[in-house]
């Protein structure tokens, strides 16, 4: 599509007279220095049949490269990245009945709620507003209107049904549609308990959201985090636990103790956290099930920093011995731990990869704290830290391609590099940024914000092309995000 | 080595020197090279033509050239029409090609990027045409002659349409879709999937066939998880900036187009 102007020198036996120009837009006529070039001159023939057989032939070479059945080719380079607009209306119920959650036709509206937000917290939808949709029927839900839907702007449709089944569950349909194509996309139905309809909303939203984008999906999750409050001299710090979007809230432990660095078990339902109780800090479990609580290692050391394996076998986690810390690995049911760092730094902030094969830790060896990777058994250790200023809490990203890690400049910032260190990226910019945490897809990191000042602390999230940052709503102050795996 | 090889190899070794002096006796007669003409400017176009283009040439005075229009500017007088074709010996004149005006633009429609100032003029039919994010109009082609040509020449027409003619034609075809191609931001290496779309278009740029993939470049195994939708982003940008405001006497090039979305370099 580009027009390029090309310059040749014809060989010539007999050299034209200077006046023989080939003129008519195809020369720019350099011949005439510092004239303007002559309003079209009257061509004469030799010059002329020269050019002709000079540009045939160069229109005969093309021909040849691109055979000239002329199929009409168009480039298309670049595009705009921009949300996708898309609707999603309340769903419909077969039959109004009545359930733990409320009636099954308000149910239909809150769990198109639900779908809505999740769409629109990943950054990557545009949900139309509720004036633009209309009102779907059942006879509706695998058969769209696409013609209303067509001129509403979205190009995808999420819409489904809420039915009480016999035996007290709830079933989510949930359809998928592509509003251009007037396709159906995919569909699925979820089963859920009626006080766990939002569970089923999240699935609805996985379900649109990983057909539409081609990622794994990430909505029917949770988050652990240090819910604080109090003055900042004398802060109580509880575990507290809610869905990945804020709902569903609840405390898990009662704030007399201060507690840390909480972490999920990848499978589990079992979280490993530090804990200052009897004032000696030390590294626990808890399980989610039964609510008891277990010292992990039974030893008078200052442990912290625990970490799940990605087969939530062992806990890996920092151990103050006589000065020095280092990093070691301890079955996740307790036992003797196994030390795998012995420089005389400290090293803390052990990640594994997700094939577990590797760890990435932080060190302070060099005199200032870096990022370090080691083979999971502390052999080969390697520094891939190497920006200005310092870096601590690194994070191995579920995908295995990516470490987040808070960099400690002139404040702090959320950010991410490759395993190898290349392709650093600060996506934050707040005061005190720190404390990443990877979404089950690898696609978002939360991390809490700390205000100039008043030492509040909030939860944040943020995707990997650090445009898409909002906060995460929870009820007090709080820090130290851990993501969940995906739930079943 | 035996006799007759030493031989073989002396005479080899003579003849060689010999040869060298004589080609070396050569250089010194500087012969004087012929003198190169002046440079002449020729254009290479990206996009062959139906068509042999190659120019009869005419002996008859050129048919002016006549640029564009890229914006009305306020109160001008309409652009002038094309002088109208004087009698040729077959062609009976041919309606003006004119595209179907659009009614109303429609209300609820995704808000394309464009300011308003871009429109282009289309010099026959006053119709408005749909706001796209283009300053090149559907008479791209003024004064390059595609079927009536005012001059007095006798010599018959090349081409059925001119490389030209294809180029400018590709462009205007790539600004009415451009403002319609959005892909989410993908994850690892999405962007580096090329697609090839073949889309059919009626004579009144509605779609006839439904996009159809082609073939794809760059698809890699870390970005094959993203090929689905890569795809369809770029069949919705199709789809989704249809009908198409093209000339109409251009028909026959513009009903099967095959495109390239190359989403690598994202605005």
């Amino acid at each position: 599509m580009r027009l390029r102007p090309f310059r040749i020198f014809p060989k010539s036996a007999n050299p034209s007279p200077s006046g023989e120009r080939l003129g008519r837009g195809l020369s720019n006529c350099t011949c005439a220095r510092g004239e303007t070039p002559p309003p079209a001159p009257p061509m004469k023939e030799r010059g002329v049949s020269r050019a002709g057989a000079i540009l045939a032939f160069f229109i005969a070479a093309l021909g040849l490269s691109a055979p000239a059945a002329a199929q009409l080719e168009v480039d298309i380079t670049g595009g705009i990245a921009q949300p996708m607009p898309i609707a999603i209306p309340g769903m419909p119920t077969p039959s109004v009945a009545n359930t733990p959650a409320g009636d099954t036709a308000s149910l239909g509206q809150r769990v198109a709620d639900v779908v809505t937000n999740d769409l629109k917290n990943s950054g990557l939808f545009n949900p139309l507003p509720k004036s633009a949709l209309e009102t779907v029927t059942q006879a509706q839900t695998n058969a769209p209107d696409y013609l209303f839907w067509r001129q509403s702007g979205a190009q995808a449709l999420v819409q489904g049904f809420v039915q009480l089944n016999g035996d007290g569950t709830l079933t989510v349909g949930c359809y998928l549609f592509d509003v251009l194509a007037g396709t159906e996309l995919t569909r699925n139905g979820f089963i859920v308990q009626p006080r766990e309809w939002r569970s089923g909303a999240h699935k609805c939203a996985d379900l649109a959201y990983s057909r539409l984008t081609g990622e794994q999906p990430y909505f029917n999750s949770k988050v652990v985090y240090v819910s604080e409050t109090g003055p900042k001299t004398n802060r109580t710090k509880r575990l507290a636990m809610m869905d990945q979007d804020g709902a569903n809230h609840r405390f898990l432990t009662n704030g007399q103790t201060i507690v840390l660095t909480p972490r999920f078990a990848p499978k589990d339902q079992i979280i490993t956290f530090m804990s200052y109780t009897a004032n000696r800090p030390r590294i626990y479990t808890y399980s989610l099930d039964s609510g008891s609580t277990r010292l992990v290692v039974d030893l008078p050391n200052m442990t912290f920093a625990p970490r799940f394996s990605p087969d939530g076998r062992y806990i890996v986690f920092s151990m103050a011995v006589s000065g020095n810390t280092d990093i070691y690995r301890v079955a996740a049911g307790g036992g003797r731990p196994e030390r795998l760092t012995t420089s005389p730094g400290i090293d803390t902030g052990a990640s594994y990869s997700p094939d577990g094969s590797r760890i990435v830790f932080e060190s302070d060896r060099s005199g200032t704290q870096q990022l370090y990777v080691m083979n999971a058994d502390g052999s080969n250790q390697n520094r891939i830290s190497f920006g200005g200023g310092r870096y601590a809490t690194p994070v191995w990203s579920p995908r295995g391609d990516l470490i987040a890690f808070t960099r400690i400049g002139g404040g702090f910032n959320v950010g991410i590099m490759g395993v190898d260190g290349s392709g650093e990226k600060i996506l934050t910019n707040g005061w005190q940024d720190e404390g990443p945490s990877w979404s089950p897809n690898g696609r978002v990191i939360m991390f809490f914000r700390t205000g100039q000042g008043s030492g509040k602390a909030d939860l944040w999230s943020v995707d990997l092309t650090g445009v898409n940052e909002r906060p995460v709503p929870t009820p007090l102050d709080g820090s130290d995000p851990a993501w969940g795996p995906l739930l079943p | 080595m035996e006799r007759s090889e030493r031989t073989g190899l002396g005479l080899s070794v003579v003849g060689h020197i010999g040869l060298l002096a004589i080609l070396s006796l050569n250089l010194m007669s500087v012969r004087k090279m012929p003198k190169l003409s002046e440079p002449m400017d020729v254009m290479l176009v990206d996009k062959a033509g139906l068509t042999s283009a190659a120019p009869e040439i005419s002996k008859e005075a050129p048919q002016a050239a006549e640029a564009p229009d890229v914006a009305p500017t306020i109160q001008d007088a309409p652009p002038p029409e094309p002088a109208p074709a004087k009698p040729q010996p077959a062609p009976a004149p041919k309606p003006a090609p004119a595209p179907t005006p659009k009614p109303a633009p429609k209300a609820a429609e995704p808000p394309k990027p464009t300011p308003p100032a871009a429109k282009p003029a289309p010099p026959a039919p006053p119709a408005k045409p749909k706001p796209k994010a283009t300053s090149l109009g559907t008479d791209f082609l003024k004064g390059i002659p595609v079927d009536k040509s005012a001059g007095k020449s006798t010599a018959p027409r090349a081409a059925a349409i001119s490389p030209l003619a294809m180029n400018g034609l590709a462009a205007l075809i790539a600004s009415q879709v451009k403002p319609c191609y959005t892909i989410p931001a993908g994850g690892a290496d999405a962007a580096s999937i090329v697609s090839k779309i073949r889309l059919r278009l009626k004579k009144d740029g509605s779609i006839a066939v439904a996009p159809e993939v082609v073939g794809n470049l760059g698809v890699n195994p870390a970005n094959q998880p993203y090929l689905r939708q890569m795809n369809e982003a770029a069949t919705r940008a199709l789809q989704r900036c249809a009908p198409y405001k093209l000339p109409a006497d251009l028909f026959e090039a513009w009903q099967d187009i095959v495109f390239t979305f190359r989403p690598a370099q994202m605005s």
